[in-house]
């Protein structure tokens, strides 16, 4: 809670989707829905959950090209997700020619096609050697530095922090500044 | 997180009561943060990205006491650097 992890995953899956933030819900914390991931700590919540809610968004995504294929009666390789709907890539060709989420969904609930995409995400074996100091002991490192410039009243001793630049490696950043 | 360490909070068993004595870090005492995102995709993983929610605050009271002690001309050695501490290096260098 508190940490912006929801915006950040909800981010995510919209992003692998190519959808809207506002049409992908998001439920945390429910012990009947959701599975142990760990707790939100160590900075880990984006890198490890973040990777497998984009595992679960890509299988998600295949899914829904590869109905709408059989639908649209085209390859899903000429098929682009939109906003609510799957369309021809090429829109020119046969402009109109979709169909909607919805519909994918109940073709595939009529299939007995998975609706649920469990996504898992491993980065593979940590292991630390206590003698040598070798090995992996993280998945993922970052690098940071900070500047400060303070002013120290040498009467009182009273220190003053005026300015703090911070300059971080987040690899990518998930949440658009702009 | 960073300034409280370098300069406010200190939980001394016997001393501190509450937070008379734990002194924390308020609006008034922190400068606006300027943020730079150096992004250079993480390679590790599809996603590209890393958290940074902790890493964010160790280097801060190190950037602080370093400023301290280019200022001052002396250098604190112990955390918090409380008017007090701070009184005891001044007395070295003045």
């Amino acid at each position: 809670m508190g940490q912006g992890s929801d915006t950040a995953l909800t981010i995510i899956a919209a992003r692998e989707l190519d959808q809207p933030r506002k049409s992908i819900s998001i439920v945390t914390g429910d012990t009947a829905n959701t599975p142990d991931a760990g707790p939100s700590t160590a900075s880990r919540l984006v890198y490890y959950v973040g990777n497998a809610a984009k595992d679960s968004a890509t299988q998600r995504k295949d899914a829904i090209l590869n109905t709408a294929s059989d639908l649209l009666e085209r390859p899903a390789d000429y098929l682009t997700l939109i906003d609510g709907r799957v369309a021809l890539t090429n829109s020119s060709e046969a402009s109109g020619q979709s169909v909607t989420l919805a519909e994918v969904a109940q073709a595939r609930q009529s299939a007995d096609q998975p609706l649920r995409f469990d996504g898992i995400f491993d980065p593979g074996p940590l292991i630390y050697n206590e003698e040598t100091g070798e090995e992996k002991p993280y998945a993922v490192y970052v690098t940071g530095t900070h500047m400060a410039e303070v002013e120290v009243d040498m009467e009182r001793g009273n220190v003053r922090v005026l300015r703090i630049v911070a300059a971080h490696d987040v690899g990518e950043a998930i949440y658009p500044l702009d | 997180m960073g300034v409280r360490l370098a300069l406010k909070e200190e939980y001394l068993p016997g001393v501190t009561t509450g937070l008379k004595q734990y002194r924390m870090p308020t609006t008034r005492d922190m400068p606006e943060v300027e943020m730079l995102l150096v992004e250079t995709g993480d390679p590790s993983a599809g996603l590209g990205a890393k958290g940074v929610a902790e890493c964010a605050t160790v280097a801060v009271a190190p950037a602080i006491i370093n400023a301290v002690a280019d200022a001052a001309g002396a250098r604190p050695y112990t955390l918090p650097a409380t008017p007090t501490r701070m009184m005891e290096i001044i007395k070295t260098v003045v």
